[in-house]
């Protein structure tokens, strides 16, 4: 009982922070220095056309009634607008993006906590020998390879010289898989395209493998930094004088116990991989909502960078509230 | 006489920290002096004009230029060591307006609390969840280019990490007994705060300044590696690799080397020693960026 | 007496170093003495004066840079100094036990209390899991927590229950020789008291050798059966509790006795030692106690002495033991 009132004041929580982040996105957005109407046109165009589009999109009805139309639009009839650029539904834009992105960031992060994770608790563990200077000196300096740097040596030794791995894209040139959920490899399952799965999963490869050094070299450093602190408390002393192995001691009991901040800095990480690895999918050319967000930006297409950081304000909102939820159910001493 | 008592604290201080801090103080610092040089010097040092455009379009490194030239015929290293002072620059703009803005912020805030110190958390906290590198990308597109545009889209992305270092900080120390003596004696708040808090933030913060360099630092680069950065013709790192790349293809590898080398012993020095900082000032706040 | 018994635990000669940065800290700097069959030994002295070193020494649990450098511990006859680290966890909690200070950070704060304690019965022998729980159940209700309590986590008990459980946790494997660091320090008196009342019932119901870990006399004129007063690393006095108490024959247990209030005895000033006690990096040559001995002499400055039994069953380590006796 106790545990569904936590749920809902956390649910309600998250609507009221959701609309806070809205009212802010809105009244950013029409801040900023030129006329939307402006850009648009062309130099020379006739103050008829103007007005003719400024009432089209709205602008010409005062702020307050524009912010109610805003809201309605967004929880009622979930209408973000219309790209200016391709004149496609915004949702439908973003929607299309979406699971590349998510794909891309599931793929580097499971990579990346299958490392990590190991890695940083083998550095613990034997701490201060060489083999934990060797990983810690190794982590800060895989943390400091730009992206950008990281991806085009990727695609140069694979894609090219070596010609092992493909450098652009989701799926060969000519390859086909039926739509379900937009995550390739979950739709390549689903429908038994066994061409379209192997396809998908080869060129994820070199973009999440991109990705995952940075994340990588972060969970080491967080596992072995928290195991360490772990492993120092007392109650490691009580279960090493209970006679319990030694596999027991770290992998249980320590480790339950390390997670607990690694889960939160975790899915901070993974919110903010969903928000786009702008400069990968740059690089290897995935269709993803960071490409889409700067292209946007960069054509001044106001209701799809509109659409986009309301986007990312749901992303925030509903990893906070897995966060919240996820930390009690980690961590006994915080629940209600 | 003095010599010897100055080596004496080298020595005791060597010996008192690990190997790997020394190591990471020493590289990082030698780095830290190269891009110094490099930004100060850049005059001196570098053997060509940077914007020279000549006709020797696309060479390969040889005798006359030591890491041949890009598609304008510009000597890539040249541009690589005058490219250093302005990443520098906008990188150090932009963290200590971020160190500046969000110390300021989270002292008041954190000293007189209530509904002010409530209402900057939850901003913060919204700013900091947001994806950091776009937010800052965002803001960089909206202003447009510039040295200052860039420096404060990269300083908002980072102004909430500083903000909450020091605020955990302020929080502690203004519970602590002496602060309640001081105001016994008719301390004023703004003396403690100046007085009390602050220096007590400065260890943290220098940390936060060398990891916040780093971050910055990689960050312009970045930027500019998208087209949204410094404008050409400034030999800034990250535009430099967007034109850099698209000759890749073609061969053309060496106009990627210089500015990636430079960014990464830029990134990787304030990484280091900022690292190293950590150790030697014993911060145990989480200060990740 | 019979002969053929063992002495559940000895300690001869024992030197526990810990290697530091600024220098070598004797923390145990050889110590001897015994734990005999159903009986209860304090261990009592000031903090810092290596009792909890040498309860860890027992359990080979000594961190780094601490170890063992010198000396024998015997347990029912095996020295146990030589024993690797599998045979150790054979040895840990199936033979002794220990009870650490400030239950609340002795246990792990995510698992259940039931689970703790049935955890140890499962790895160190061959039962079912629902066995051990039953067990883990059963040992709750006879320190006095309700059955139903087990399944709560460390931070809902109070810290008298939380030292309950560690206690009912102690003797899950059913040892032989229990150890007791601090065990009351930590909680106010009523509870403090209660906790030592169950231990004493332990000790009548079950045949177990207990090494209490006190700097509390008090607790050791109630719970023990003799007593071994530690300074700076070594053992000054070891006797019988009431002997010692009514008649101390090192200088230093002189003081600490009077530095207690007596509530029935006459109201006499309260003497403090002088001093403080010494830095174990560097201790005093000869008695360490020197330095703050109302009695020193120069001889008391150059040479330590050996524990020697000057009464029957009393032993100091004094020059000038003969002149108090």
């Amino acid at each position: 009982m106790r545990i569904w009132k936590f749920v809902l004041a956390r649910l309600l929580l998250g609507l009221i922070t959701l609309f806070l982040l809205l009212t802010v996105i809105f009244f950013t957005l029409r801040v900023i220095p030129g006329d939307p109407v402006d850009i648009m046109l062309a130099e020379g165009a006739p103050e008829w056309v103007k007005e003719r589009l400024r009432h089209e999109w709205g602008l010409d009805k005062p702020i307050y009634i524009q912010y109610i139309d805003y809201l309605y639009n967004i929880f009622v009839s979930q209408d973000l607008g219309v790209s200016r650029w391709s004149s496609l539904p915004v949702t439908d834009e973003i929607l299309t993006r979406f699971p590349t992105t998510l794909e891309l960031t599931i793929a580097s992060m499971c990579i990346s906590a299958i490392i990590g994770i190991p890695l940083g608790i083998f550095s613990a563990v034997r701490r201060d020998k060489a083999a934990d200077h060797l990983i810690r000196m190794s982590s800060i300096f895989m943390y400091s390879l730009p992206v950008f740097f990281v991806g085009t040596v990727f695609q140069m030794i694979f894609g090219v010289s070596l010609y092992l791995l493909p450098i652009y894209g989701r799926v060969g040139k000519d390859v086909i898989i039926r739509r379900i959920t937009g995550l390739n490899i979950l739709d390549g399952i689903l429908t038994g395209n066994l061409e379209g799965l192997s396809s998908s999963l080869i060129h994820l490869i070199l973009p999440s493998m991109t990705l995952s050094l940075f994340l990588i070299s972060v969970l080491t450093r967080m596992t072995r930094a928290n195991m360490i602190e772990v492993l120092g408390e007392r109650y490691i002393t009580t279960a090493k004088a209970k006679g319990l192995p030694q596999r027991v001691i770290v992998y249980k009991h320590a480790l339950r116990n390390a997670i607990i901040p690694i889960f939160t800095v975790g899915m901070y990480y993974f919110a903010n991989l969903l928000g786009g690895a702008v400069i990968t999918e740059s690089i290897f050319s995935l269709p993803g909502i960071g490409r889409l967000v700067v292209d946007a930006a960069l054509r001044r297409d106001y209701p799809v960078v509109q659409g986009c950081a309301i986007f990312y304000a749901l992303i925030v909102v509903i990893t906070s509230i897995i966060i919240d939820i996820g930390y009690s159910i980690l961590n006994p001493q915080v629940r209600i | 006489m003095k010599s010897n008592l100055v080596i004496k604290k080298i020595r005791k201080l060597i010996t008192k920290y690990s190997k790997a801090t020394i190591a990471n103080l020493s590289i990082g610092i030698t780095s830290i002096l190269i891009l110094i040089i490099f930004s100060l010097f850049a005059e001196f040092i570098a053997p060509y004009d940077p914007y020279a455009i000549s006709e020797y379009v696309l060479t390969p490194p040889n005798e006359k230029y030591f890491m041949g030239t890009d598609q304008l015929g510009r000597d890539v290293w040249s541009r690589t060591i005058h490219g250093t002072k302005y990443s520098v620059s906008v990188a150090l703009t932009s963290v200590l307006l971020a160190a500046g803005i969000g110390t300021v912020l989270a002292l008041i805030s954190g000293y007189f609390g209530g509904k002010l110190d409530r209402a900057l958390v939850i901003v913060m906290d919204i700013i900091y969840s947001f994806p950091t590198f776009i937010l800052a990308l965002l803001i960089a597109v909206m202003l447009g280019p510039g040295f200052l545009n860039i420096a404060i889209a990269v300083a908002a992305a980072t102004i909430p990490v500083n903000f909450r270092v020091v605020r955990s900080i302020t929080l502690v120390i203004k519970e602590k007994a002496f602060i309640e003596g001081e105001r016994s004696i008719g301390a004023g708040d703004l003396y403690i705060i100046y007085r009390h808090i602050f220096p007590r933030c400065l260890s943290s913060l220098v940390v936060l300044v060398s990891l916040g360099l780093a971050n910055a630092i990689m960050w312009v680069a970045a930027l500019g590696f998208l087209g949204v950065g410094l404008q050409p013709p400034t030999p800034e790192w990250g535009t430099d690799l967007n034109f850099a790349r698209r000759v890749l293809t073609i061969g053309v590898w060496w106009a990627s080397i210089s500015p990636s080398v430079m960014v990464i012993l830029a990134v990787w020095g304030f990484n280091l020693t900022g690292e190293g900082l950590r150790e030697v000032l014993g911060i145990r706040e989480e200060t990740r960026l | 007496m019979n002969l053929t018994t063992k002495i559940p635990l000895e300690v001869l000669g024992l030197k526990t170093y810990y290697f530091t940065n600024r220098g070598l800290l004797k923390a145990v700097d050889g110590v001897t003495f015994e734990v005999k069959p159903r009986e209860t030994l304090g261990l009592a002295g000031e903090s810092g004066c290596g009792k909890s070193t040498t309860a860890l020494s027992i359990m080979r649990l000594v961190p780094a840079p601490g170890r063992i450098v010198e000396g024998k511990i015997l347990v029912n006859g095996g020295d146990i100094v030589k024993k690797s680290e599998p045979e150790m966890r054979e040895i840990r909690w199936g033979r002794i036990a220990m009870v650490f200070q400030e239950a609340m950070s002795a246990l792990n704060p995510v698992f259940k209390i039931e689970d703790q304690i049935a955890e140890a019965i499962i790895y160190k022998e061959k039962v079912t899991k629902a066995e051990a729980l039953g067990r883990a159940r059963t040992l709750l209700e006879s320190v006095g927590i309700g059955i139903s309590r087990g399944k709560d986590y460390p931070h809902e008990f109070s810290g008298g229950m939380r030292q309950r459980a560690m206690i009912a946790m102690a003797l899950a494997c059913n040892p032989e020789i229990l150890i007791l660091d601090e065990p009351s320090t930590a909680l106010d008196v009523m509870v403090n008291a209660q906790i030592l009342d169950l231990i004493k019932n332990i000790q009548r119901k079950l045949d177990i050798s207990i090494l209490m870990i006190t700097h509390d006399l008090s607790i050791i004129a109630e719970e023990c059966d003799r007593v071994a007063i530690m300074y700076a690393g070594k053992i000054v006095e070891l006797a019988n509790v009431l002997p010692l108490f009514d008649h101390a024959l090192h200088p230093y247990t002189m003081a600490l006795t009077k530095a207690f209030p007596s509530i029935k005895g006459p109201k006499t000033r309260l003497e403090d030692i002088p001093g403080s006690p010494p830095h174990l990096i560097n201790p005093p040559t000869g008695c360490a106690f020197h330095p703050r001995c109302p009695y020193a002499r120069e001889l008391c400055r150059s040479e330590m002495l050996e524990l020697v039994e000057v009464k029957e069953n009393h032993h100091v380590a004094c020059h000038l033991a003969d002149k108090f006796t």
